[in-house]
């Protein structure tokens, strides 16, 4: 009669333990930071016009090259007013273009590693 | 985890029903209508209905909203053409359509999330409202793997309309995720939400939502939100899901940087199981990857009862 018992608490401590794995607790900023990590490539750099001058509120978007293509985080991501954007991405192959009102620059290509930043000068006409 | 449970469920140790309803939340019941059953598996779908709220208050403060006078500025890409620019996520010709005013639901229960970064407030992400102060969208709206939470640095404004803002602005008391996303980054668990300092979706209304475990693949699928190229307006386009994987979602709805966070919705008649309205089936987070759709985090039953608890 006990060891079924005994069996019966094994294995629900071991089914406890299993449903733990990968399982999707909330979280919030009110709890201690969770670790950052270094698996995300990050692609940065300048937007700038014809004479190259810093554009300002440049909306940057990356295109994913790789085959089949990594799926890119809808963000909108912006030139500040410096001319600078910065854009983590999961590692692989992007072509980033700039745009801004009317005008859309020629694409940028870059391979961007793990934990690497990558640095990619975009231009507008 | 799957096997888990029904190991579980097998041994009789733990209840299969659902958990972590907040109070006052009415589940609808669980059911297998309209979805084929096997004799391996009893399919279920649980959910809440949407809210379409009061209308336009006459004074958001009376929410704890703040006013926010029409032309504030928010930095941003404007159009004159308003032309596609050449974004993979706009799947074959450009469909979306603007929504204007934005005063009806779920117009209004859709939320601009902007993000002030040294002192230049620009468009971030989309959110919806699942509640009278929580806001529902991408993790990674939220939380970046490489910088942290973006703590301070969020505004939230519900039915925002270029540069008109109807139901004001809040901000967030607390940002939410979940640890697939903040520890593990995993895309199939990019979603979070923000727990805001005002009640404004009272008047605002808020989406619902529902999780099944049947296939939902040919279900109609709705994205409105703030896409980066239109100006803080708000954008909408139908589609339907191609492909449903059990933690995510497929489908070819047109979207832009910005749209990250959007409820992707469908439509119930009312008395509908589960949920009635408007009623999520994921979180817009990604644009074209793998099998050339945009997809996004499915709602699970795990997702709904946790988000539920967020309210």
């Amino acid at each position: 009669m006990r060891r079924p018992l005994r069996m019966r608490a094994v294995l629900l401590i071991g089914m406890l333990v299993l449903g733990a794995c990968g399982r999707e607790s909330g979280t919030s900023d009110q709890d201690p930071q969770p670790p950052l990590t270094n698996t995300q490539a990050t692609v940065t750099g300048v937007v700038v016009d014809q004479g190259g001058r810093p554009v300002d509120g440049a909306l940057v978007q990356p295109k994913s090259l790789d085959s089949p293509p990594l799926p890119v985080p809808e963000l909108a991501v912006f030139s500040g007013p410096d001319g600078r954007y910065e854009w983590h991405l999961a590692a692989g192959r992007y072509e980033f273009t700039a745009t801004k009102d009317d005008r859309t620059g020629p694409p940028s290509e870059v391979t961007a590693g793990a934990g690497a930043t990558a640095q990619v000068e975009l231009h507008l006409p | 985890m799957v096997l888990a449970s029904a190991l579980l469920a097998t041994l009789g140790l733990v209840s299969t029903a659902s958990a972590g309803a907040s109070k006052g939340v009415e589940l609808g019941a669980s059911d297998t209508e309209g979805v084929t059953m096997s004799a391996a598996s009893a399919r279920g779908l649980r959910g809440v209905s949407s809210y379409e709220g009061t209308g336009v208050p006459s004074d958001v403060t009376a929410y704890g909203a703040q006013r926010v006078p029409a032309g504030h500025r928010i930095e941003g890409y404007s159009s004159p053409t308003g032309d596609d620019f050449g974004t993979q996520s706009i799947i074959g010709a450009d469909g979306r359509v603007r929504v204007n005013p934005t005063t009806s639901f779920p117009a209004r229960a859709t939320v601009l999330i902007t993000r002030t970064v040294s002192g230049v407030e620009r468009l971030h992400c989309t959110g919806w409202m699942f509640g009278a102060s929580l806001v529902l969208t991408a993790g990674h709206c939220v939380f970046n793997q490489s910088t942290g939470w973006y703590t301070g640095q969020l505004r939230f404004y519900p039915g925002a309309n270029g540069t008109t803002y109807p139901y004001g602005s809040c901000t967030a008391a607390t940002l939410r995720s979940n640890t697939g996303w903040t520890v593990d980054g995993s895309a199939d668990a990019d979603y979070g939400g923000a727990s805001l300092n005002c009640s404004i979706g009272n008047t605002t209304g808020w989406y619902g939502a529902y999780w099944t475990t049947a296939s939902l693949n040919g279900t109609s699928t709705t994205i409105q939100g703030y896409p980066g190229d239109k100006s803080q307006q708000q954008w909408i386009h139908s589609d339907q899901v191609r492909v449903s994987n059990s933690l995510r979602l497929y489908y070819d709805n047109d979207t832009v940087g910005g749209n990250s966070g959007s409820s992707v919705h469908t439509v119930r008649a009312a008395g509908s199981s589960g949920c009635s309205g408007r009623c999520s089936l994921a979180f817009h987070a990604y644009g074209v990857g793998s099998g050339a759709h945009n997809s996004g985090p499915r709602i699970t039953e795990s997702r709904f009862n946790l988000v539920l608890g967020w309210r």
